[in-house]
């Protein structure tokens, strides 16, 4: 069974999405390839997709759907993947998996429409850091990935724990908003933010307004 | 009243200022947060320059969107991902959700009007929840209204 993991950040081999799609793949056995939106005409890569008999498409969260660049994609597919397993694997900022929640509607649409095999949508919120953390901190989700893929291969299906896990929280609840906002106050949400502007000297050009 | 159409069909509604979605191809997001960390509230593409003044100074900008297959158009997308430079990257809490804070005081009214394509019921009502989360995001308010006639 050949599988294809699709990435579908403009970031390509340099965001989370691939942080993501290398972890899935260290838990396969089978042959597995690994295509980039970001690289490819998406007609050039819409015509390979024939050559799949699963297809996991990992991308980032923009503005509460599928990047521009992914849309294209889908787009210029045709209807014909009878048999073909579809998987999405989004991961997004924001902690809420709530926030994607159209990708799950839209996706299930779209591969009833092109006749392929729904395996599900799994968001991952909390994820925009994932890249600029030391692997060791990273540990518990790597592992979930790379058990994602060696379950997916066994059992054409995602995980329900991990994707259980994944999900949660849903919903933000009232206690952890109240805790987020004090760390608001205290300046403790912004400080990684304030630390990367003032490292590209651009912390006292932050609240810039320039197209006024 | 400043308007801004941008236009993903063959719209007949006079505006201030004009995007073609037909012609003009809306280069994608690259998600490099430069707009949030290195040129603050500047996209590093210039090709938006014009829209982005048009639109921060507007009253009201109306969306007309072309439905396939339950969505917009891959360049219609790219454009709603581009409006990134919109916000800052300090994230709010409003109403349970996560938000990024405002960049601009005031954006304009957002008004989408479409020519649906859906499949399910489901389809369009989560296409509806999405477009009012986003206006949620830019801190303003939107009206949806579906074209079903094409007479618009």
């Amino acid at each position: 069974m050949k599988t294809l993991l699709i990435n579908g950040s403009p970031k390509g081999t340099q965001g989370n999405s691939e942080i993501f799609i290398q972890n899935i793949k260290k838990g396969m056995h089978t042959s597995v390839d690994v295509r980039y939106v970001c690289q490819k005409k998406p007609s050039e890569l819409a015509a390979s997709l024939h050559d799949y008999d699963r297809i996991l498409m990992v991308m980032p969260l923009y503005f509460f759907s599928m990047p521009g660049i992914v849309q294209e994609l889908l787009e210029v597919m045709d209807d014909n993947f009878a048999g073909t397993e579809f998987g999405f694997i989004v991961q997004q900022g924001f902690d809420e998996s709530q926030a994607a929640d159209f990708l799950k509607t839209y996706f299930k649409g779209f591969t009833n429409r092109i006749h392929g095999i729904y395996l599900g949508t799994i968001v991952r919120g909390g994820s925009a850091g994932v890249c600029f953390m030391p692997p060791s901190m990273n540990r518990k989700l790597f592992n979930q990935l790379s058990n994602l893929g060696s379950y997916l291969e066994t059992h054409h299906r995602f995980h329900p724990d991990i994707v259980k896990a994944f999900e949660a929280p849903y919903r933000l609840s009232r206690r952890k908003v109240r805790w987020y906002r004090f760390l608001g106050r205290i300046g403790f949400m912004d400080l990684s933010w304030n630390r990367m502007m003032k490292a590209n000297d651009a912390y006292a050009r932050r609240l810039d307004r320039p197209y006024l | 009243m400043k308007t801004v159409l941008v236009n993903d069909y063959d719209c007949a509604v006079n505006a201030d200022f004009i995007l073609d979605l037909r012609k003009q191809k809306i280069q994608h997001c690259l998600g490099c947060w430069n707009c949030w960390l290195k040129t603050p509230g500047q996209c590093v593409r210039q090709d938006m320059n014009a829209f982005y003044h048009a639109f921060v100074n507007a009253d009201e900008v109306l969306f007309c969107l072309q439905i396939h297959h339950d969505f917009i158009s891959g360049n219609a997308k790219s454009l709603f991902d581009r409006l990134l430079v919109m916000a800052l990257p300090y994230i709010g809490y409003e109403e349970n959700v996560s938000r990024h804070a405002a960049r601009y005081e005031k954006l304009p009214k957002l008004k989408f009007l479409y020519r649906p394509d859906f499949s399910t019921d489901e389809s369009e009502q989560a296409f509806h929840t999405m477009l009012k989360t986003i206006a949620f995001q830019l801190h303003t308010f939107c009206v949806i209204e579906a074209d079903r006639e094409g007479t618009k």
